[in-house]
């Protein structure tokens, strides 16, 4: 417990260096690009656009509010899959750095997090005007959105923590990912309306997968207007359960990891 | 006179199995099997270093002397005995360690003083000193990425040079880039080393310099501990063996 708290003051410590290494990041991933920090907006509407195209248009489903309650969940959902892959290689491409100084390891995982998390919030610059345009219910449960926002940070910081180390033991971890988080965001209600649950298996479903509740409830809040999915307490309790146990992780497997990268 | 460094029965083992990527390695942590396939890469190595002294490290390679410094800079905890250190030591391990090549020199500046511990206004206090000295001039201004390794060195150095704290690690770099810089690089290191408010470990197979510099001489040699004492004594002895 001691340890941990001391990895928890250290990362406080080294903020200044943290925000230092996400402004980098950030810096040089768009830097070279002719449209620069513009792909931060276009890269989540593209990714919405193929879907809309294969929902909307192919299977003529989705009705006329599919793209925002897609866009709506489908931007939590990259921040997550950002964070979480790369959060797999992080201690072994910042290999030289950790055995040069002596940080606490976990600040690498938090970059990833804080960088995506960025983007994320960049995606609101074209979701803002996108709730007008398909005429979305704006009331006060919009203010609810920060807490969702917060109950999400926790929960990508707990998977990606745990991510960093877990890519350390398993290498093949990265490839496994690729084809696991794929499925995993099928079978999340992003492409899909939550009623096509069978109503019997809707308590299950939302216990199995927290992404559901995450979903439902950015869709509840931006678009329909109604309070948060009320299985995010368990999203949430979730989140701090990962953060506590990743960090655990790390600092216990920490003279592994510095020895053997 | 306070001691900054005290070390006893140094140890640290790594295992010759053990390698990241494996799920065997994983399991046999979880159930906290012993590996019975360690080498020591140090093993009971002690001394103790006073403030303002500096102390060569001297071995063949392989022996464990960059070892030794990274458990002094606190990146690897010593598996067996203890060491206590009294005060921040800074790394100047392998210069230019953490430079993102997209950044020009200036940004690298700041993000290299942040990570040896510095804050933005302490690093900013010292940027002129240290591109003055680096020579680079406009090209401060130009990525990382299109300089030349003696380019990439100078600033390495440089910054080295400025942003130290008390305890100082120095792992064979004494002097870099071409002859002119080599020899003000060289009388900076002096400087750096003679600052009676410095604590200086020198890792080097120079053994002109360690006899120049060190105040003490540790000899290591295959992990194992051999000789403390004045430099001329160790380094005789040292070159006995060679």
């Amino acid at each position: 417990m001691g340890k941990l708290l001391e990895e928890i003051k250290g990362i406080y410590q080294k903020r200044d260096l943290i925000r230092h290494l996400v402004f980098t990041d950030l810096k040089t991933h768009y830097k070279g690009t002719f449209l620069g920090f513009l792909w931060m907006i276009l890269d989540p509407l593209f990714m919405m656009l193929v879907y809309v195209v294969l929902v909307s248009v192919v299977f003529q489903r989705g009705g006329p509010q599919f793209p925002i309650l897609l866009f709506s969940a489908l931007i939590g959902w990259r921040w997550f899959l950002q964070s979480s892959t790369n959060s797999l290689r992080t201690y072994i491409s910042n290999g030289k750095l950790i055995q040069t100084i002596d940080v606490p390891l976990s600040i690498f995982p938090i970059t990833k997090v804080l960088l995506s998390m960025t983007t994320f919030l960049a995606s609101f610059v074209p979701l803002i005007p996108m709730l007008f345009v398909f005429d979305a219910t704006i009331n006060l449960n919009f203010l609810w959105l920060p807490v969702l926002i917060f109950a999400q940070l926790i929960f990508v910081l707990g998977i990606s923590l745990i991510f960093s180390v877990a890519g350390i033991y398993f290498s093949d971890l990265n490839n496994i990912m690729q084809f696991v988080l794929k499925l995993w965001f099928y079978f999340s209600p992003a492409l899909y309306n939550i009623s096509a649950i069978p109503e019997k298996y809707y308590h299950y479903y939302m216990v199995i997968n927290p992404f559901a509740a995450l979903f439902e409830s950015y869709k509840n809040v931006l678009v329909y207007g109604t309070a948060p999915n009320e299985y995010m307490i368990l999203f949430l309790a979730e989140g701090v359960l990962f953060t506590l146990l990743g960090l655990k992780w790390i600092v216990s497997s920490r003279s592994f990891i510095v020895k053997n990268i | 006179m306070s001691t900054i460094i005290k070390a006893e029965n140094l140890g640290i083992n790594f295992s010759i199995s053990k390698s990241r990527g494996s799920f065997k390695v994983f399991l046999k942590q979880l159930f906290k099997k012993k590996d019975n396939k360690m080498f020591w890469a140090l093993r009971n190595v002690s001394f103790e270093i006073q403030k303002g002294e500096i102390l060569g490290v001297v071995g063949a390679n392989g022996s464990g002397k960059s070892t030794l410094l990274r458990i002094i800079g606190g990146i690897y905890k010593a598996d067996e005995g203890q060491i206590i250190v009294n005060g921040t030591p800074s790394a100047l391990l392998s210069l230019g360690t953490g430079f993102r090549p997209e950044l020009s020199g200036l940004e690298n500046i700041l993000l290299n003083g942040i990570m040896l511990g510095f804050t933005e206004s302490d690093v900013r206090a010292q940027m002129d000193n240290i591109i003055d000295f680096s020579e680079l001039d406009r090209f401060i201004h130009e990525p990382v990425k299109n300089y030349s390794s003696g380019m990439k060195a100078r600033l390495g150095f440089s910054i080295a040079a400025y942003l130290n704290k008390e305890i100082m690690l120095i792992d064979e770099v004494l002097g870099v880039g071409d002859r002119s810089f080599k020899r003000k690089s060289q009388k900076k290191m002096t400087e750096l080393i003679e600052d009676k408010s410095k604590t200086v470990i020198i890792v080097s197979h120079n053994l002109d310099s360690i006899r120049e510099y060190a105040t003490k001489v540790l000899w290591i040699d295959k992990s194992k501990f051999m000789m403390l004492d004045e430099p001329d004594k160790v380094i005789e002895a040292y070159i006995k063996t060679q």
